[in-house]
């Protein structure tokens, strides 16, 4: 199942990497976000001291409890969240809005990374729907495949036309 | 030995009697007896794509009433050169003739298209036909999509021996339609290139199909421009009766 | 150029119908929950409409393109609005909400790519799901250098990023969003959503109100239908197992959260659509706007979608037009086709799209009546003759003698030349041959 949801996503051009243990993410996640300047990061994020890491390298860091989020977050290259479950076919991340989840920060920055609980991982949307419609649902759950795209030109595939035109997955086991 | 009513279609009787005349000769070299109910004249096709159901009903009322007639229990089925006109019997007579609808059914029930009958219900697939040429098949759109039909023609080809040569997209219609081949002359002319091209596109020397309004349309068309390396039109029937042996 | 960009996507369907072929039975599962709905639409709608309002949503019932853009308008004006970003929707198109809005004194902005350059260009959308297809990129380039008042490269990345940039500024200016509805769930009061270039998203997120304008068989029972129609949806649309972006709304902003618009709207529009109910066109409103049948049909490929100026086009328009406008539009497309029935084999939902088709060359009123008594009188008479065999002997013979002088022959003979005369009928030789 792993491999379908890993191969799926590749295919809609997404990078992935884990499945890894938190220490792994974590400083994969830094890693990856430390070349840039300003980076939003949601506070459903499953990595513990995810925030301080990138702070101690360096990179600013905007959370949505921060009175500027609004302003600044235009300013950021990179969104950082969590999510709620994953689909394995057709190969999809799903994120619900929420006071510490934004919805825009999988979609104004240049490159979002989102981190995914293996655990969280469904075999098809089918089944998945059955649960997520039996449960409360947030007032948005945003469904992710890829980055934004567009075939207007010439059918043509082109990405990023308005939002990210990176999403990197990482894998938690 | 199966005995079959010929349901000749009008556009065969009026226009292509050789190919009516072929769908005999092909019917009783696969082993059947043909007859020819004489009262017949056409499934009401033309009327109820021109929009005039109540016309086509008048005309399918008398076509279930001369082939309605005859006696199941002697005519073991009712058999026509056309993909088109069968599917006129068996997807629109039941709902056009909603008050004599399980007689409609009883008479879908027995009307095959000829590739349909010989494959599928006699289970021939060679009937003693020898060709040895190249063909490229064109799956008319009723026969396809109404019927269901694909490989039959495809068999008995092969079954006489000829080489079987596929164009690319054999089941995009042609552009022929019927009232639309004079209402929307320009476009239904492209697509006639399109299939003519396509065909060429195999170097095969024959193009078959099932129904001779495709035919017709795209033979008027290659005549048009002039042949070139456009493979000729031919209907299955006549396909194959051509490789029979004389009659004697 | 169309084409060309359908061959493109004829290939990728054809790929992705293979993976969709995996599942076969899906295509009746998806047929069973359109037409479950289908059966009591009134009453799953007024479920909708109850769920909605639980979480605080505003419904508005309109039941003409005129009531909804009323709806539209006035909301815009008592909240004092002066920009609106449109995300795709044949349902706003099929309204003329855009105009409305223009006349109203509001900027309405598309913020699809395709769409963006179809309003700069002054035109209109020639397909559902990809509306530019019939514009090349050079032709793309001109649209948006004009617009930008510099030269912009005939490059894909650039103008992207040009147009990219251009909306974002749209997007954090605009006071309303508007979109249309792919589903909506009445059992969780769930807007679905189904985007791939991420507008849609802008559209409900940023701007403080957001109205979705929702033709009324839009709706789905349960929100786990969504799950079986969304990848029928995208497979047959894009070729896609899924679009990039399937936002699922139940509800405004909730307390605490920092983005989502503070009111949510949504307009339920009929348009005839309920007349339709329980004749023999019903299922048409099973349609969830895939484009399937444009893409297989032969006609549609060899004409761009503006040759049927109207909203809706290829198969499902020719059905769609007629029956929205009771007849007053689009009486003639239903003699665009072939009857090739390739529609009805691509449809998702199984509807018999070639069927309709033949039905309304018979069931809308021609605007030119007399031409259409003129037709009736000659199949009636036609019919009359040829329903006894020998009317049909004496007709045929006439017609043999009068070869060629057949008015009306013109059409055909220009390009095609006719079969060459049979000198006897099937029926005489046969007589011969069996005296
Ligand atoms: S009629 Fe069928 S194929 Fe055509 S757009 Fe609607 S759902 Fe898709």
């Amino acid at each position: 199942m792993i491999d379908v949801f890993v191969a799926g996503l590749r295919a809609n051009s997404c990078t992935v990497s884990g499945p890894m243990n938190t220490d792994e993410a974590r400083a994969t996640v830094v890693e990856r976000a430390s070349a840039h300047l300003l980076v939003a990061c949601n506070d459903d994020v499953p990595l513990p001291a995810l925030v301080d890491g990138l702070r101690q390298r360096g990179v600013e860091v905007l959370t949505p409890g921060d009175p500027a989020w609004a302003e600044r977050l235009a300013d950021a290259e990179v969104g950082i969240t969590g999510a709620r479950l994953a689909v394995a076919q057709p190969s999809a991340i799903a994120l619900a809005a929420a006071p510490g989840a934004p919805r825009s920060t999988s979609l104004v920055p240049s490159v979002h990374i989102c981190v995914v609980r293996v655990d969280d991982l469904l075999p098809t949307l089918a089944d998945a729907m059955i649960g997520v419609a039996a449960g409360e649902m947030p007032s948005a759950l945003t469904w992710i495949g890829g980055p934004s795209r567009t075939g207007d030109l010439e059918m043509i595939t082109t990405l990023g036309v308005h939002g990210p035109r990176a999403v990197e997955i990482v894998l938690l086991d | 030995m199966p005995k079959v009513a010929l349901f000749v279609t009008c556009v065969a009787d009026q226009v292509f009697p050789d190919t009516a005349a072929a769908t005999v000769r092909v019917l009783e070299a696969a082993g059947a007896e043909v007859v020819f109910p004489a009262a017949q004249t056409c499934c009401g096709q033309p009327a109820i794509t021109a929009g005039e159901p109540a016309a086509a009903a008048r005309l399918a009322h008398h076509h279930l009433d001369v082939f309605g007639a005859l006696d199941a229990g002697e005519i073991d089925a009712i058999v026509a050169p056309s993909g088109s006109c069968t599917a006129m019997v068996c997807h629109h007579y039941p709902a056009l003739l909603a008050e004599r609808r399980t007689e409609a059914e009883a008479l879908a029930a027995r009307t095959f298209e000829l590739t349909q009958y010989l494959v599928d219900v006699l289970g021939v697939v060679d009937i003693g036909a020898r060709l040895d040429t190249t063909v490229t098949v064109h799956d008319a759109c009723h026969g396809l999509r109404n019927l269901g039909l694909g490989h039959e023609t495809r068999r008995l080809v092969e079954g006489a021996g000829a080489t079987l040569v596929e164009m690319t997209e054999p089941d995009t219609c042609c552009g022929f339609g019927g009232v639309f081949s004079f209402g929307f002359p320009e476009v239904s002319t492209r697509l006639a290139d399109s299939k003519l091209g396509h065909a060429a596109g195999t170097s095969a020397r024959y193009l078959v199909s099932g129904d001779l309004a495709c035919l017709m349309h795209l033979d008027g068309r290659r005549r048009k421009v002039g042949p070139g390396t456009v493979p000729q039109p031919i209907h299955i029937a006549d396909l194959l009766a051509s490789g029979l042996p004389p009659k004697r | 150029m169309l084409q060309r960009a359908l061959h493109n996507l004829d290939r990728r369907l054809r790929t992705a119908g293979e993976s969709a072929a995996a599942h076969p039975d899906w295509k009746d599962r998806a047929a069973a929950i359109r037409r479950e709905t289908l059966l009591d639409l009134d009453g799953w709608l007024d479920r909708l409409e109850h769920s909605l309002v639980a979480r605080g949503v505003h419904v508005h019932r309109a039941s003409t393109p005129a009531d909804a853009r009323r709806v539209v308008v006035e909301l815009a004006q008592a909240r004092g609005a002066r920009t609106v970003v449109k995300s795709k929707s044949m349902a706003t198109e099929e309204i003329d909400l855009g105009n409305a809005l223009e006349d109203a004194g509001l900027t309405s902005v598309e913020t699809d790519l395709g769409e963006y350059i179809v309003q700069l260009a002054g035109e209109r959308p020639s397909h559902m799901i990809t509306p530019a297809i019939h514009k090349t990129l050079p032709q793309i380039r001109d649209v948006l250098a004009k617009e930008a008042g510099t030269d912009l490269a005939v490059d894909r990345e650039a103008l992207t990023a040009w147009a990219r940039d251009r909306l974002r500024g749209e997007f954090l200016r605009a006071d309303i969003g508007i979109t249309g509805v792919n589903f909506a769930a009445a059992d969780t009061g769930t807007l679905v959503l189904v985007t791939n270039e991420g507008n849609g998203r802008f559209c409900t997120t940023l701007p403080r109100v957001h109205i979705a304008v929702m033709p009324v068989e839009k709706v789905i029972p349960r929100l786990a239908d969504a799950g079986i129609l969304l990848p029928l949806l995208t497979t047959h649309a894009t070729g896609q197992a899924l679009s990039n972006y399937v936002t699922m709304i139940s509800g405004p902003r909730r307390a605490g959260e920092v983005d989502g618009p503070d009111e949510l709207h949504v307009v339920f529009l009929d348009n005839r659509r309920r007349t339709l109910l329980g004749t023999r066109y019903e299922e048409m409103l099973a349609c969830i706007r895939c484009g399937a049948c444009l893409n297989v049909c032969p006609v549609y490929r060899n004409v761009s979608g503006h040759a049927y100026d109207s909203v809706y086009s290829g198969p499902m328009g020719k059905v769609l037009t007629p029956l929205l406008s009771g007849g007053t539009e689009g009486a003639d497309l239903p003699y665009g086709s072939t009857l090739c029935h390739a529609c009805s084999d691509a449809c998702p939902v199984k509807i018999p799209l070639g069927d309709m088709i033949l039905a309304l060359r018979a069931d809308v009123p021609d605007p030119h009546s007399g031409a259409r008594r003129r037709r009736r009188i000659f199949w009636t008479v036609w019919a009359r003759a040829w329903s006894t065999p020998s009317g049909y002997r004496l007709t045929t013979a006439l017609g043999r003698v009068s070869r060629g002088r057949v008015p009306g022959l013109q059409a055909w003979t220009s390009t095609r030349e006719l079969p060459r005369p049979a000198r006897e009928s099937f029926r005489d030789r046969w007589a011969k041959e069996h005296a």
